[in-house]
């Protein structure tokens, strides 16, 4: 339940850390672009890792360590997961095609670490691979059309479809069944709001693929463990996980043609109506507690 | 006299052999045995309760409904004893639907990644009468803590499909300790009361 410092906590610290960073990185107060020309590394890759690491350790405890005598939940292991790929995404720029595999390698990673319960407990060997690679390729597919967006497009469209991805992901979760999964996208939204506001702010701000890996593996990260651990449907996770490819779909030959106008219009309405649809789904799915409240 | 000691020697052998025979000891008290015996959980007849403070104005009460497990039991030999118990985590039952489904969410017992709540004997004392003291550990939520508790040997009695027994205690454990912390400190107390009454058949 929100409470004064579940909102400290949960949304300022994550939102200031990344904020405050991306500021000191891309100085948006410069008046000329060329004052101060872009950075070569994902820094907001590394800062979403370390605004969300730090936004869901403050809420909720550190994470046991994975080595340590007690079992990590998903959930420890996406924060452990998304820690190591800040730093990993920032440094493996310069590797040239080895890039491919570090990235597969922590998607891999993220995967292995939320779904091991589904692999130990209740899956059997052909339907952990069915998932995996379902889930390999839908991660693939979204980050590929992600980031040949934000290739493409600077300023805040990127970061806007991703705050809106994980603005849904929240509500969704929130009005389906645990506070603690949708608390942990709440801190998501907080570090990609914070992006979009830098972005909104100095227009010439881009994200890289290193930065899109990282928002990917933890907005897919806390979608599955939402869907596989609580109540959020399938349906709903797969519609809000896609929503990047609606923005995507104005790339399509058929779209470009059109007017500026229409363009941006298309575009909006893939993104914001398959979220729309999704937290519509939750409102009406939703029932209040008829147990009381719980409180904190 | 050749014939009175024969018959004496006879007589003799044959208590002996009455003696050692391992079924047919009735010079034995009632219940008590010589060596451990195995004795299987009968899920219908044993109950595992808990109690939580709730609002700071009430006790809730909620059950688990699918218990599993065994015993090893020597009546005269504690150390020989030991109990291995398991609780389902998704069979919490708390008598509404949707609280039972919140409860197995990860807010709560996250009955999807930690599926089962074990107790494992390492160790059993006797006690004063039929109490026994034991140490073990118990597994929750991903953390296994060894705890002690006393257990009381509720009774023995042979049953139409072999012999029972019967096993009773209460305890107490602090949930954070388990990393369950949603609602400490508002709503839910931290500390919750478990009442598990044991009935087992022998195997």
């Amino acid at each position: 339940m929100l409470d004064f410092w579940s909102l400290v906590y949960g949304v300022l610290l994550p939102g200031f850390l990344t904020g405050i960073g991306l500021a000191v990185v891309w100085r948006p107060w410069r008046s000329s672009p060329g004052d101060a020309p872009p950075p070569t590394r994902s820094w907001s890759g590394l800062l979403f890792a370390v605004g969300f690491f730090a936004g869901c350790t403050a809420l909720f405890g550190l994470p046991p360590t994975p080595f340590g005598d007690r079992v990590l939940s998903g959930g420890d292991w996406l924060l452990w997961t998304a820690l190591v790929a800040g730093p990993v995404v920032f440094i493996d720029s310069g590797l040239g095609r080895l890039v491919l595999v570090t990235r597969t390698l922590l998607v891999l990673g993220m995967l292995f670490g939320v779904l091991h319960a589904m692999l130990q407990y209740h899956w059997s060997t052909s339907e952990a691979v069915q998932w995996f690679a379902g889930l390999l390729g839908l991660y693939g597919l979204v980050w590929s059309a992600s980031a040949s967006l934000a290739k493409r497009h600077a300023g805040p469209m990127v970061p806007g479809v991703l705050f809106l991805a994980a603005t849904g992901l929240a509500l969704c979760i929130g009005l389906s069944g645990s506070a603690k999964l949708a608390q942990t996208a709440g801190v998501l939204c907080a570090c990609l709001g914070a992006t979009l506001i830098i972005a909104v702010w100095r227009r010439s701000f881009r994200l890289d693929s290193g930065d899109i890996t990282v928002a990917l593996l933890v907005l897919f990260g806390v979608s599955l463990g939402a869907h596989f651990y609580s109540e959020l449907s399938g349906f709903d996770a797969l519609l809000i996980g896609a929503c990047p490819l609606g923005a995507w779909a104005g790339e399509l030959p058929f779209v470009r043609g059109r007017t500026p106008i229409q363009r941006r219009l298309l575009r909006t309405l893939l993104v914001v109506i398959p979220v729309a649809v999704a937290v519509a789904r939750a409102v009406l799915a939703f029932e209040p507690d008829p147990y009381g409240d719980y409180g904190g | 006299m050749r014939l009175l000691t024969c018959a004496l020697i006879f007589l003799s052998c044959f208590g002996l052999l009455a003696l050692s025979s391992p079924e047919g000891n009735a010079f034995s008290a009632e219940g008590s045995t010589a060596e451990a015996e195995t004795y299987g959980v009968d899920a219908v007849h044993s109950t595992v309760l808990f109690k939580i403070r709730h609002n700071d104005v009430s006790y809730f009460y909620g059950l688990f409904g699918q218990v599993s497990g065994s015993f090893v039991f020597d009546e005269k030999k504690a150390s020989e004893c030991s109990a291995e118990i398991e609780v389902k985590a998704e069979s919490v039952d708390t008598r509404n639907t949707k609280l039972d489904q919140h409860l197995r969410s990860p807010d709560f017992f996250d009955a999807k990644q930690f599926p089962v709540i074990s107790f494992k004997s390492t160790a059993v004392k006797k006690g004063k009468g039929e109490n026994y003291s034991i140490t073990g550990d118990l597994s929750l939520h991903g953390v296994t803590k060894s705890i002690t508790i006393d257990m009381e040997h509720v009774g023995t009695a042979d049953g139409r499909r072999g012999k029972l027994m019967g096993f009773h205690t209460t305890f107490m454990i602090d949930r954070t300790d388990f990393g369950m912390t949603y609602g400490v400190g508002t709503a839910l107390g931290k500390d919750v009361e478990m009442t598990i009454s044991i009935e087992a058949r022998k195997q």
